[in-house]
C-alpha cells in the first residue's frame, strides 16, 4: 500500500531557485522592517513594560482568539476567514518547509491526509473570505473604508496566491493521479478538467508564478497595510494598563517643552501605534465628531500622522546625516488641522472599538497641550475657562466665594463641621455654579439625609477638579487645581469620595494618584444603588414610563459603569425601560467632554441634538442621565429643538429623590 | 458766602441734555445751603438762545463761550476755557455730569487745576461746610464717602440719579461772554462715523436690553428695540437667539458671547442658564420679565415680573417714556 | 516704538467684596487679585504693535509688593520690562497716581504711553486724561481701534451715536476699551519666565492724596429677588422701583 504524501517540488526543475528569491523578499522585507523601526526610534522614551502574563493574555486573544475584531460581527468574521485561512495555510507551508529542508518525514500517512483536507477547507475559508471582503469593500462601499490602491492591490494578490494555490493542487492530482486524492476534495472536483498532458505544462507556469506572487507578498509586508499582521499584535501586547481616562503627566518644573509639536515629541509607542492601523474604520463609525460632519476622523488623524512620520521622519534624518539644522515643523496646521485638534469630545469610542489597541485620544491631548501651553493658540472661548480657573478656580469665572452659595437653606454639612465624615463628597463646579445641576445637588443631598450617610462637603474652598483644563490641554492649570485639592483632601478624615460628576470621579479616582492622592472614589449612582440594596432608601413608585438611559462616556467607555444606574433606573419604571440605539459601550457621547462644553460648535450638526433625536426617535418620555454636562447638553438640545413636552431629560439621582 | 459752583453743561441739537440739567438742579441746592452762586458754563457755537435756558434752573451766571471751533467737542479747548472760567470767577467746586464728554473732560480740568476729582458720584451732601460725596467702588459692590482736600474740588455726577428741578422761568441770570483762549490742539477729531440708526454696541452699553428665546421671532426684537431706544440703551441677545438667527452674534451676551457690566440689564423671554449669566452677572441691577416664575434668572434678578413679555414690555417702554419726558 | 503701558492690581470683582473692620476699606482676605481688565488690553495692544513694528514694552505699576503679580502677568504675556513704583497705601487721587507716573515715564523713551479706559477698583476714568495734562501730551481716551503710522496715532473712540475717529501725533496716550482687541493667554513659558523675571522697583514719596475716603458701605444687597408682581400691572411699580431705589433710568 502506497503511503499517503506528495513529492515535494514534483514538477519542478531548478526548484532550489526559491531561495534566492526567498533571500530577496526577506532582504526587502527586512529593509521595510528597518525603515519603519528607525522611525519609531525618533521618538520618545515610554514605559511599557511589566504584566507580562497579561499582556500575552491579550495576543491570545485578540490576535489569535480574534476576539477584538469579532465586535463587529459581520466584517469581523470576514476577518476570521482571512486570518485563519492565512494562518493554517501558512502552518502547512512551513511543514513542507521542514520537510524539504530539514527532512523532517511528517507529510505521510494519516497525518498527510488530514493534513491536505484541512488545508482544503481552510483554503476554501481563505478564498471565500477574500471574496467577500472584496464585495464589502467594492460593492456594498461601507463609508468607513477608505478606496486606495493599496487595497486593490493586496486582496487580487491574495486571491491569485489562493486561487493558484489550489490550481497547483489541481494540476497535481490531474498529472499524478493519487489514491487519496479524494483527500483534496477541491483539487480532485476540478481535477477533471486538465489532461495529464495540459496539467503539467500548466503546474510548472502556475508553481512559479505562486511563488513569486508569495514573495511579492513577503516583501510588500512592511511596506503597506499587510504590516499590521506584525504590528497589531506588538501593539496588543504593549497596551497600556493604566487606566483607561489617565491622561500622561508632564514635568512642568523639569521641561523645556510641553506637548506635542513636532511628530518626534511623541513617544515611540505612540509612533509605532500608527503603524499598527488597519484602516478599518471602526473608530470613524463611532465617533460622535465624524458623524456630526466636523473634521476630525479619528482613522484619518491616525493615518495622517502615519504618512506624516514618513515625510518629516526622513526629512530629519536626513538632515542629521547632512549635520543641517531642519526647519520646525508644527503637526497642527500641516497634517492635522486645528479644528480636528479641538473637535475631540475624549469620549473614547474610538478606543473602545479600535481591535488593535490604538491610543488616539491621548495624542489628541498631546497637540492640544503644545498648543495651548507653547503658541497660546486656541478657541477664544477657552480664555474665559483658563481664566477662570486660575482666578477663581471654576470655568464660569464666577466668584469663588459664591461656590458654596447653593448649600443655603439646605440642610448639608459641610466639612468644617463635622470632624469626621464616611464620605467626602465632591459637588464639582457644576453642582455647586450651574442651576441645573444645583438641582441634582439638592437631590443628592435629600438622598443621604434620607438614608442616614455621614457625609460632608468642602464648601467655598473646593475647588474645580481640573478636567476641562488637563482635556483641552491647560496642563499648568490642571496641574495648580489638582495639587491644592489633593492638598485640601488630605486634610480630611474621611474614608471614600463620592462624586456627582463622572468628569470628577475620573479625574480623582485616576489622575490625582500622579500627585500622590491616592483616595477611594464613587460614582453618586454606585452609592445610590448601594444604598437600595442595603435597604437604606426605598424607592416608592415605579411610575416611569418610556423611559431610558444615556450611558455617559465618563462613567461607560472609560469605567465600565453601565449596571447600576441602570439598575436603580429599573426601580423606578414598570417594564418601561428601554435602550437607546446605541448604547453601552456603542453610546453616542452628548457632545460635552474634551471641554467642548465650554467651546462653540460652529461646524457641522449639533452633536447633543443628533443624540436627543435618538432619543425621540425611539420614543422615549424620560430621558435618564447621570452626569451634569450630559444633563445641560441634552437639556439645551430638547430646547433648542423644541421637544419639550415630548422628551425630558432628568439626572438620576432627582428621580430618586422624588420617589423616596 | 461759599464760593461760586461752576457748572459745565452739555447740550445737542439746540437743547441741553438731560444730566446737565440734572447738575444744575444739583447745584442750586448745593449753593443754597451753602449760601453760593451757581454759574453755568454753556460752551459751543450759536449758543445765545441755549443760554437763556440755565437761569431756569438756578444759575445766577451763565458764561458763554461761542465760537465756531468750538461747536463740538475738543478736549485741549475745552479745558482751556473751563479753566480761565474757573480761575476768572474764583469758583471753588466744578460740577459736570458724568457722561461720555464729562469723563473725558472732567480729568484734564481737575489735573489743570491741581484738583482732586471725585467721579460718577451719586450723592453729593454739604456736611458743615465740608462737601461729601458718594461714589460707587468695585463694580458697585461697594459705595465709597469722600471729602476732597484741594482747593479745588472737581464732581462728577452719575446721569439719571440726581432729580431734575421744575424750571422756573422767573428767575433770571447775568450772561457774560467768555473769549475762548488760543489753545494747542493735541488731539484733532477727524471724522465722526454716525451709527446707523440708534444702534449702540452691547459691550459699553449703560442699559441693555436682551431677548432670548422666548421673542419667537426676529420681527418681534422690535418691542426691545423700542425700549432701548427710550432708555439709550442697547439691545442684547441670548445664544438662542443669536443661533435662532434673529440677531447677530455681536450682540451675543453670554460665555460665548460678550461680556457686561452694564449699570441696568433687562431680560426678557431668557432664562438665565449659566452660560449666559456667566457674561452679565457683574451688571448693578437686573431685571427679568418671564412667563415661568420657576426660570433660573428669576431667583437671581433684582427685579422680576412673571408674565408675558408681549405684553410687559410694550408697557415698560410706555412708562420709561413718560419718565423720561 | 517705545510703549509703556500703565496697569493696575485690582481685586477681581467677582469676589464678594466685604467691607472692612476700619468702615473704610474693603477687607482683603480671601479676595483674588488681578490685572485690571482694561489694562489687559492696553498691553495687549501695546504687544500687537511691538510685533509689527518692533520696540521696547514696559509695563509700570504703581503699589505695594502684591501689585508685582499683576507686573508678571504682563510680562508673561509678552512685555519686556516691568517696573514697580513702590507704594504701601492705596492712592484714592488720581492726579497723585498720574504725577507718580509721570515721574518715572518722563525719564524713559515713550512713544506711546496705554493704559485701560477705567480701573475696576474704584470706578474711575481719570489716570489717562490727567496723566496727558501732567506730561502735556495728547490723551485719547475709550478706544475701540488703534493704528500707528508715521509718527501718529489714528484712534476710533465709540461714544453714544456713533464712532469719532481722533488723530494725534505721538508721543501720545491712549486709554483702552473693552472690544480694542482679545487679550492673548500668556504661554506657559512665558509665565515660567515671568516668574524668575527681575522687576524694576523705584522708591517714591508717600504723597498725600487729595481724597479721603472717610466711610465706605455695602450697597443694598443683591439677594434681595423681587418678584415685583404679575403681568401689565407690576409695570408701573417696577419703573418706580427701578428709578428711585436701583437708581438706573
Amino acid at each position: 500500500m502506497e503511503t499517503p504524501t506528495r513529492e515535494i517540488y514534483w514538477n519542478i526543475q531548478g526548484h532550489d531557485l526559491i531561495y534566492l528569491f526567498f533571500a530577496l523578499a526577506m532582504i526587502i522585507f527586512g529593509y521595510g522592517v528597518y525603515r519603519r523601526i528607525r522611525l519609531w526610534k525618533l521618538g520618545q522614551p515610554e514605559n511599557r513594560s511589566g504584566h507580562i502574563a497579561q499582556r500575552i493574555w491579550t495576543v491570545l486573544k485578540d490576535a489569535i482568539g480574534q476576539m477584538s475584531v469579532m465586535r463587529d460581527r459581520t466584517p469581523g468574521s470576514m476577518h476570521v476567514m482571512i486570518f485563519s485561512g492565512f494562518v493554517i495555510l501558512f502552518i502547512g507551508t512551513l511543514l513542507v518547509f521542514l520537510q524539504a529542508d530539514f527532512s523532517v518525514q511528517i507529510l505521510f500517512g494519516q497525518f498527510y491526509l488530514w493534513f491536505s483536507l484541512i488545508l482544503d477547507l481552510f483554503g476554501l475559508i481563505f478564498i471565500f473570505g477574500i471574496l467577500f471582503a472584496l464585495f464589502r469593500r467594492y460593492v456594498l462601499r461601507p463609508d468607513r473604508l477608505n478606496i486606495i490602491l493599496e487595497d486593490a492591490i493586496i486582496l487580487p494578490l491574495l486571491l491569485i496566491i489562493g486561487i493558484t494555490g489550489f490550481l497547483l493542487e489541481t494540476t497535481r492530482i490531474a498529472a499524478t493521479n493519487p489514491n487519496w486524492a479524494e483527500w483534496s476534495p477541491v483539487g480532485y472536483w476540478m481535477a477533471g478538467w486538465f489532461t495529464p498532458e495540459q496539467a503539467i505544462t500548466i503546474h510548472k507556469i502556475l508553481w512559479w508564478g505562486h511563488m513569486a506572487l508569495t514573495m511579492v507578498f513577503i516583501a510588500y509586508i512592511p511596506f503597506s497595510k499587510l504590516f499590521h499582521m506584525l504590528i497589531s499584535p506588538t501593539n496588543m501586547y504593549l497596551k497600556s494598563f493604566k487606566p483607561r481616562g489617565e491622561l500622561t503627566t508632564i514635568d512642568i518644573e523639569n521641561s523645556e517643552t510641553f506637548g506635542v509639536s513636532d511628530i518626534t515629541e511623541f513617544t515611540w509607542k505612540q509612533l509605532l501605534d500608527l503603524d499598527a492601523c488597519t484602516q478599518c474604520g471602526r473608530c470613524q463609525d463611532q465617533c460622535p465628531a465624524y458623524n456630526s460632519e466636523k473634521p476630525l476622523s479619528p482613522k484619518e488623524i491616525i493615518l495622517d500622522l502615519q504618512k506624516h512620520l514618513t515625510k518629516r521622519g526622513y526629512e530629519l534624518i536626513k538632515a542629521k546625516k547632512m549635520k543641517t539644522d531642519p526647519e520646525p515643523k508644527q503637526i497642527a496646521g500641516t497634517a492635522v488641522s486645528e479644528d480636528e485638534i479641538w473637535a475631540c469630545t475624549t469620549c473614547m469610542a474610538c478606543q473602545e472599538h479600535c481591535p488593535v489597541v490604538i491610543e488616539h485620544v491621548q495624542k489628541i491631548v498631546d497637540l492640544r497641550r503644545s498648543l495651548v501651553l507653547m503658541d497660546s493658540k486656541f478657541p477664544q472661548e477657552l480664555n474665559l475657562v483658563f481664566k477662570g480657573l486660575e482666578t477663581n478656580s471654576n470655568p464660569w469665572n464666577m466668584g469663588a466665594s459664591s461656590r458654596a452659595d447653593w448649600l443655603e437653606g439646605l440642610n448639608v454639612p459641610t466639612v468644617a463641621e463635622k470632624s469626621e465624615v464616611d464620605y467626602l463628597w465632591f459637588v464639582g463646579c457644576a453642582g455647586a455654579f450651574d442651576d441645573k445641576a444645583r438641582a441634582t445637588s439638592e437631590a443628592f443631598a435629600k438622598i443621604l439625609n434620607k438614608a442616614g450617610v455621614n457625609y460632608g462637603v468642602l464648601g467655598v474652598d473646593e475647588q474645580c477638579c481640573g478636567d476641562p483644563a488637563r482635556r483641552s490641554g491647560n496642563e499648568y492649570v490642571f496641574q495648580m487645581l489638582a495639587q491644592a485639592n489633593i492638598e485640601l483632601f488630605q486634610s480630611v478624615t474621611f474614608k471614600k469620595i463620592v462624586t456627582t460628576c463622572p468628569h470628577g470621579y475620573n479625574v480623582i479616582r485616576n489622575e490625582y494618584p500622579q500627585f500622590g492622592g491616592k483616595f477611594e472614589v464613587l460614582h453618586h449612582t454606585e452609592l445610590i444603588l448601594e444604598l437600595i440594596r442595603e435597604g437604606k432608601l426605598e424607592i416608592k413608585g415605579n411610575d416611569l414610563a418610556s423611559a431610558s438611559y444615556h450611558d455617559s462616556c465618563y462613567l461607560g467607555r472609560y469605567h465600565g459603569i453601565y449596571q447600576p444606574p441602570r439598575e436603580i433606573l429599573k426601580t423606578m419604571t414598570h417594564g418601561g425601560f428601554r435602550e437607546l440605539k446605541r448604547h453601552h459601550d456603542k453610546s453616542y457621547c452628548c457632545g460635552g467632554g474634551g471641554a467642548r462644553f465650554f467651546m462653540e460648535e460652529d461646524i457641522g450638526s449639533r452633536i447633543n441634538h443628533q443624540r436627543i433625536q435618538e432619543a425621540a426617535d425611539g420614543e422615549i418620555q424620560t430621558l435618564s442621565v447621570a452626569c451634569p454636562f450630559c444633563l445641560t447638553m441634552l437639556q439645551d438640545a430638547v430646547k433648542e429643538k423644541d421637544l419639550e413636552g415630548s422628551i425630558e431629560v432628568k439626572e438620576i439621582a432627582q428621580l430618586v429623590a422624588d420617589r423616596i | 458766602m461759599g464760593k461760586p459752583i461752576l457748572v459745565v453743561t452739555e447740550h445737542t441739537n439746540g437743547e441741553f441734555r438731560k444730566p446737565s440739567l440734572e447738575t444744575l438742579s444739583e447745584a442750586r441746592r448745593l449753593a443754597d445751603q451753602a449760601g453760593s452762586k451757581v454759574i453755568a458754563l454753556v460752551i459751543g457755537s450759536g449758543v445765545d438762545d441755549l443760554s437763556k435756558i440755565p437761569s431756569q434752573y438756578g444759575a445766577d451766571v451763565v458764561l458763554k463761550a461761542d465760537a465756531d471751533q468750538i461747536s463740538a467737542y475738543s478736549p485741549d479747548i475745552y479745558t482751556a476755557i473751563v479753566e480761565t472760567a474757573v480761575q476768572s470767577q474764583n469758583t471753588e467746586i466744578v460740577l459736570m455730569p458724568a457722561t461720555d464728554q464729562g469723563k473725558d473732560l472732567a480729568p484734564r480740568v481737575a489735573a489743570r487745576l491741581d484738583a482732586a476729582l471725585a467721579d460718577d458720584c451719586l450723592v453729593l451732601e454739604l456736611k458743615e461746610d465740608v462737601l461729601e460725596a458718594e461714589r460707587p467702588m468695585y463694580a458697585g459692590k461697594a459705595i465709597a464717602r469722600v471729602i476732597m482736600k484741594s482747593g479745588v474740588k472737581v464732581i462728577t455726577l452719575r446721569p439719571n440719579v440726581c432729580a431734575v428741578s421744575a424750571p422756573d422761568s422767573s428767575r433770571t441770570a447775568s450772561i457774560e461772554s467768555l473769549t475762548v483762549p488760543d489753545v494747542k490742539i493735541k488731539t484733532v477729531l477727524k471724522e465722526f462715523k454716525a451709527a446707523e440708526g440708534t444702534k449702540l454696541d452691547v459691550s459699553e452699553a449703560d442699559i441693555i436690553v436682551t431677548g432670548g428665546r422666548g421673542l419667537k421671532d426676529a420681527d418681534n426684537f422690535k418691542l426691545l428695540e423700542d425700549m432701548a431706544d427710550v432708555l439709550g440703551a442697547a439691545v442684547g441677545a441670548t445664544r438662542a437667539a443669536v443661533d435662532a438667527g434673529w440677531r447677530p452674534h455681536s450682540d451675543q451676551v453670554g460665555q460665548t458671547g460678550k461680556t457686561v457690566t452694564p449699570s441696568l440689564y433687562m431680560m426678557f423671554g431668557a432664562s438665565g442658564a449659566i452660560q449666559h449669566w456667566a457674561g452679565m452677572s457683574g451688571a448693578k441691577c437686573i431685571v427679568a420679565v418671564n412667563k415661568n416664575p420657576e426660570a433660573p434668572i428669576m431667583e437671581k434678578a433684582d427685579y422680576s415680573i412673571v408674565g408675558d413679555l408681549f405684553e410687559v414690555a410694550p408697557a415698560m417702554t410706555e412708562a420709561i417714556k413718560k419718565i423720561k419726558g | 516704538m517705545d510703549i509703556i503701558t500703565c496697569i493696575k492690581e485690582v481685586p477681581d470683582t467677582e469676589t464678594y467684596i466685604k467691607i472692612g473692620p476700619d468702615q473704610k476699606s474693603i477687607n482683603e482676605a480671601n479676595v483674588t487679585f488681578i490685572m485690571n481688565p482694561y489694562d489687559e488690553y492696553a498691553v495687549e495692544e501695546a504687544l500687537k504693535i511691538q510685533e509689527a513694528g518692533g520696540g521696547e514694552t514696559t509695563a509700570v505699576t504703581i503699589g505695594g509688593e502684591r501689585a508685582n503679580e499683576a507686573l508678571r502677568y504682563a510680562l508673561a504675556m509678552g512685555m519686556n520690562k516691568a517696573i514697580r513704583i513702590k507704594q504701601e497705601k492705596a492712592i484714592a487721587d488720581g492726579l497723585t497716581f498720574a504725577r507718580l507716573l509721570a515721574n518715572v515715564i518722563k525719564d524713559m523713551p515713550h512713544d506711546l504711553i496705554l493704559l485701560g479706559k477705567e480701573t475696576i477698583d474704584d470706578g474711575s476714568t481719570q489716570i489717562g486724561p490727567m496723566l496727558g495734562e501732567v506730561m502735556d501730551l495728547p490723551c485719547i481716551t475709550m478706544v475701540t481701534k488703534l493704528d500707528v503710522a508715521d509718527g501718529k496715532v489714528i484712534a476710533e473712540r465709540e461714544v453714544s451715536g456713533g464712532i469719532e475717529v481722533i488723530e494725534a501725533s505721538l508721543p501720545c496716550i491712549v486709554t483702552a476699551q473693552k472690544g480694542l482687541n482679545e487679550p492673548r493667554y500668556p504661554s506657559l513659558r512665558g509665565k515660567m519666565m515671568a516668574k524668575k523675571a527681575e522687576i524694576d522697583e523705584r522708591e517714591a514719596p508717600g504723597d498725600e492724596s487729595s481724597i479721603e475716603i472717610v466711610a465706605m458701605s455695602s450697597p443694598p444687597s443683591r439677594g434681595e429677588v423681587k418678584i415685583v408682581g404679575e403681568g401689565v400691572e407690576a409695570v408701573p411699580e417696577l419703573i418706580r422701583l427701578l428709578k428711585e431705589e436701583a437708581k438706573v433710568i
